[in-house]
């Protein structure tokens, strides 16, 4: 008795489990990505600290302060730049910010006096005397700080500050101190790296009024940023961290939907003969239906909770992995994602189960009756396909909420849906040449596998899109983290010290010489904005290359220099004859081309209002990951050694030589230390973590793929029993019982492991290619990870599953 | 391989008791029989009455409770599944009422799945070429390379038949080769069955219900409630 119920249990068991890892799925990745989505909201509100700010390159002009007040809206000014202090003898790199009385003017300040104690909220900042420091460096609280030529005691931690951001680069630890303080400390510099800020706030008519007449006034380098256009390129970049890892989670989610999928027909298959013996007796089939889908709401209803907790608690390592990331705790969430995860739960079930219902509902009882099987017609087939794939754009339209890329996923799921049975095909026919000398290399076994083709198709679609999504992941991943580590050199620079006043620069260098610390050449930075080109202005042209773009909206660097630069090449046009008495610039080829310029061509720049240009004079390659000062642009000392500029060299600093650090820090207060080793560094740690977190979610992947085979291996159970039975009655020995599964299913990894590893290296080549710029190879350790891993899985859990199998009594030929 | 005895199963003193809701329930008591190489035995009786049971015992596919079977010279009592199924092994084959063929394979995959197991015939060329022999016997030359599934049930039992008798076996069992076919081919298959026989003199033990298949037997023996009530010799 029991033994006749076993399989029925487990269609329903595993189409609950089934619908579990879906519903787990969508509502931790929901619960996750709406967080970030509210981080980003409430970025955007606080972003500013105020309802507008004016952000400029050089000190604000008072008259702007003035003219806001006249219109009754209030002022807060804050000046940031990029200074070191020292912790334990060690140079850290923090990120300073001076602020008024005022500030904030939007959002609230929140201070704590120990790491793990309560934030208490703050209307000011710090007062005049005070330094605030960033959790990071939290130890050094109570301390006193050297800040350029000031003494400081650390009065407070920073539990919060409104207008902190989230930029993924924005990781050296912040500084607050009090506006008045700044000047002591020595640090702001004619042609510092600073940036000046006036916070604007009050009633949103007068603020329009103020910002129309503002904006005519504003000088180069200045810009008036608003809520509607603060900080588009973070957020840009956290949205598409966002659909990164939406794509992740999908692809996941298709391959549990496709375990709903098999499970389904699994257990409408197990029903066909209760539904056969019922429509005997006359029940209709309205009834039948609505019998079915009652089963198919009490799956939902027992699965739910189960979801949803699994959902919750799986936010959990995503949060820990993320979060640090925005450098604040994610905000909490509404119950919508669990609401998603249900309905998409429902949609998935019903979508995935309707069609097999109404199949075994439309098959005549005789036929199940006499045990002659379902006999699908073309129409039938076609239904069930149609409905699934409606289900399936539906449930990743609603889970990536954009047409086009929904379509695109779905495109994705398809090519490997329609390429794997053909492969299937043509690999088994080829393999039925084969003349093996055992009996489990014999065709037979070929046949049956595609005699199971659709139960293999399940299974090899579930692994192969489950291993694709595992390998491409980790491939991406390990690309860009195996590029960073390619730039982090051993033996080349490792600190850039920018800021260096020019009236310093030949102090600097003998201390660098007397020291023997290994630096580049030392280069001027002159902070100046492209005008036009040939007479025309830059900003009415257009540019396609985001970087050209960039370079265009934005101040950046020019420099000048005696000579070629080291790893520099003249590619056309020839180096300045005499720099000194010459105008003209030296531009990097490839911005060159994404600017369309040539030799002869005409380039104004602005420093500080004034104008002056020059022709393109030659053309010039850079080998960018030397970690010397480079330049897209090298002027003359004709034309800029008279300009306001600091100097910047590269140095590479080890444990040998850290201790000069502090000295030259001390005789140099303005220099700023660029550790770029623990900037990459940092990021190879947050490549890392994400890379856990999509990890984690592979293993709801991997335990969809298991159910998918479990499904598939009970839907076969009948005919693997009967052929086990019917070998062992033919006189098969154990060995031939025992290998002709595990050569089935070892075959099965292997062609999985291969498909998977090749829509891998696929995507990953058009991934690195088209979105990160990266060179991929044709990665022979993938195939093998692929292969072994899918054959490993495929075999153990099919083994595991079928084992009883083996010990079947050849009896149940004669009573069956 | 051939071995020359006078009787190839040997039945002594055989029960078999199975536990039912109500309690233990004899299916085949106290049987005692011998089956001579080269016979022909039918077996009959109402459903129920333990022939197939008999059969299986017989066959070694099934565990004995008491008494004991010597098939082709060896005892079956005390041995283990694989050391019975080796006792088979190219010797012993079999037709069952649901033909048993495995689906998504050729007659022709089929027909060879018992040359390729059997430990005498490891080239598959020459497994081949007997198969294709022996499906031209049964009347399927035309249809080998067609997978099972989309043959008749007539064509699909004689391709269990040409499956059984392809390894040259000395003892074929067969239980209700034609239970599952209409009385026109069932009478066909009886005759084929029957006809492949006396071409390569096996043993053949036949479980039917239907009392004209036993006329063409050497030997029937009537069962009713797991005993043998009645041995008729047809020869």
């Amino acid at each position: 008795m029991m033994q006749a119920l076993i399989p029925r249990i487990h269609a329903w068991w595993l189409m609950c489990l089934a619908t579990v890892i879906t519903i787990t799925i969508v509502a931790a990745s929901q619960l996750f990505t709406q967080r970030i989505s509210i981080l980003l909201d409430r970025q955007a509100s606080e972003l500013l600290a105020a309802d507008l700010l004016i952000q400029s390159n050089e000190p604000i002009t008072r008259d702007f302060q003035l003219l806001a007040q006249d219109y009754g809206l209030s002022t807060a000014s804050t000046i940031t730049l990029r200074s070191a202090i020292f912790i334990n003898d060690e140079p850290q790199l923090v990120e300073l910010k001076a602020v008024s009385d005022e500030y904030p003017l939007r959002g609230t300040l929140e201070k704590k006096s120990t790491l793990l104690g309560t934030a208490e909220k703050s209307a000011q900042g710090p007062k005049p005397g005070e330094l605030w420091l960033d959790s990071k460096i939290a130890d050094q609280v109570n301390q006193t700080i050297e800040l350029g030529m000031s003494q400081f005691n650390a009065n407070w931690i920073i539990g919060y500050e409104p207008d902190r951001g989230g930029s993924l680069f924005n990781m050296a630890p912040r500084i607050l101190i009090h506006l008045d303080d700044l000047d002591g400390t020595g640090l702001l510099v004619a042609g510092s790296r600073a940036k000046y800020y006036l916070l604007v706030a009050g009633d949103t008519e007068k603020l329009e009024q103020f910002e129309r007449e503002i904006k005519p006034l504003l000088v180069s380098g200045q810009s008036v940023q608003t809520l509607d256009n603060a900080r588009p390129e973070m957020r840009n970049a956290l949205d598409r961290t966002r659909k990164f890892f939406s794509l992740s989670i999908v692809l996941t989610l298709v391959i549990a939907m496709i375990a709903i999928a098999i499970t389904a027909r699994y257990a409408a298959s197990q029903e066909s003969t209760r539904v056969a013996v019922m429509r005997t007796f006359g029940i209709s089939t309205s009834r039948l239906l609505s019998y079915f889908l009652g089963q198919v709401g009490k799956i939902w209803l027992w699965s739910l909770p189960f979801g949803l907790l699994g959902g919750f608690l799986a936010q959990f390592p995503l949060q820990w992995a993320l979060g640090f990331w925005f450098g604040t705790r994610l905000p909490e969430t509404n119950i919508m994602p669990y609401w998603m995860a249900a309905g998409i739960g429902l949609i998935s079930l019903v979508g995935f189960s309707l069609p097999h219902i109404l199949n075994v509902l439309d098959t005549p009882p005789m036929q199940v009756l006499r045990n002659i099987g379902q006999k699908t017609t073309r129409l039938k087939s076609v239904l069930v396909v149609v409905i699934s794939l409606i289900t399936l754009l539906i449930v990743l339209m609603l889970i990536v909420q954009q047409l086009a890329l929904a379509a695109m996923l779905f495109a994705l799921v398809i090519v490997i849906a329609g390429f794997i049975p053909l492969m299937l095909k043509l690999i088994i026919h080829l393999l039925q040449r084969f003349n093996g000398k055992h009996f489990w290399l014999s065709g037979y076994l070929f046949s049956r596998l595609l005699s199971q083709q659709r139960n293999a198709l399940f299974v090899m679609s579930g692994f192969s899109l489950t291993l694709f999504a595992i390998l491409l992941i980790s491939q991406v991943k390990d690309q860009l983290l195996y590029d960073w580590e390619r730039q982090l050199p051993q033996d080349k620079p490792n600190y850039f010290l920018v800021n260096i006043p020019l009236d310093k620069v030949t102090q600097l260098k003998h201390f660098i010489e007397l020291n023997q610390i290994p630096s580049s050449n030392a280069y001027a930075m002159v902070r100046t904005r492209l005008m036009a080109i040939n007479g025309q202005d830059v900003k009415q042209m257009e540019f396609k290359d985001d970087r050209a773009r960039h370079l265009i909206d934005h101040t950046f660097n020019l420099s000048y220099s005696e000579n070629l630069p080291p790893d520099n090449a003249m590619v056309e046009g020839a180096w300045f004859i005499d720099p000194a008495r010459e105008d003209g610039f030296s531009v990097e080829l490839g911005m060159a081309q994404k600017l369309g310029l040539k030799l002869g061509d005409s380039l104004q720049f602005s420093i500080a209002g004034s104008v002056f240009d020059g022709e393109v004079k030659n053309i010039r390659s850079v080998v960018w990951e030397n970690f010397q000062p480079n330049f897209y642009i090298l002027g003359t000392h004709k034309q800029l050694r008279d300009k306001p500029q600091t100097w910047m060299m590269s140095a590479f600093i080890n444990n040998n030589n850290k201790h000069l650090l502090k000295p030259l820090l001390q005789q140099f207060p303005t220099v700023t230390l660029l550790d770029i080793s623990e900037i990459m560094t940092r990021i190879k740690g947050i490549i890392q973590r994400a890379g856990l977190a999509l990890e984690f979610f592979f293993l709801f992947a991997i335990l969809s793929g298991v159910i998918v085979l479990m499904s598939a291996l009970n839907t076969a159970n009948h005919e693997r029993e009967m052929e086990i039975a019917l070998l062992q009655a033919l006189g098969a020995s154990h060995r031939n019982k025992l290998g002709s599964q595990l050569f089935e299913f070892l075959l099965m990894g292997l062609l999985v492991g291969s498909f998977a590893a090749f829509f891998a290296n696929m995507t990953g080549w058009a991934v690195g290619r088209w979105f990160f710029d990266l060179n991929f190879n044709f990665s022979f350790e993938l195939w093998l990870y692929s292969i072994i891993s899918a054959s490993f899985l495929i075999t153990l859990v099919g083994i595991v599953f079928i084992y009883r199998t083996f010990s079947i009594s050849p009896m149940k030929l004669l009573r069956s | 391989m051939k071995i020359k005895m006078e009787e190839c199963i040997v039945v002594t003193n055989l029960s078999k008791t199975v536990q039912a809701p109500e309690g233990p329930l004899p299916i085949v008591q106290d049987i005692e029989l011998k089956v001579k190489c080269g016979e022909a035995l039918v077996i009959t009786g109402e459903s129920g009455s333990g022939k197939t049971t008999l059969l299986g015992l017989m066959a070694g596919l099934d565990t004995i409770d008491q008494g004991e079977v010597i098939l082709l010279g060896e005892p079956l009592v005390n041995k283990t599944e694989e050391q019975r199924a080796a006792i088979r092994n190219g010797r012993v084959g079999f037709v069952f009422q649901s033909f048993h063929l495995v689906t998504g394979a050729t007659a022709l995959q089929n027909v060879m799945l018992p040359l390729e197991l059997s430990s005498s015939s490891h080239n598959r060329q020459h497994a081949k070429t007997l198969a294709e022999e022996v499906l031209k016997q049964v009347g399927l030359a035309h249809r080998m390379n067609t997978q099972v599934e989309r043959l008749s049930g007539g064509e699909q039992q004689r391709v269990a038949i040409a499956r059984a008798y392809a390894v040259k076996p000395i003892l074929l069992f067969a239980d209700e080769p034609t239970g599952n076919l209409d009385s026109k081919t069932g009478d066909q298959i009886s005759e084929l069955l029957f006809d492949l026989r006396d071409r390569q003199g096996t043993t053949l033990v036949l479980v039917t219900h239907e009392e004209r298949l036993a006329k063409r037997a050497d030997r029937q023996i009537k069962m009713h409630q797991g005993r043998i009530i009645e041995q008729i010799s047809l020869t």
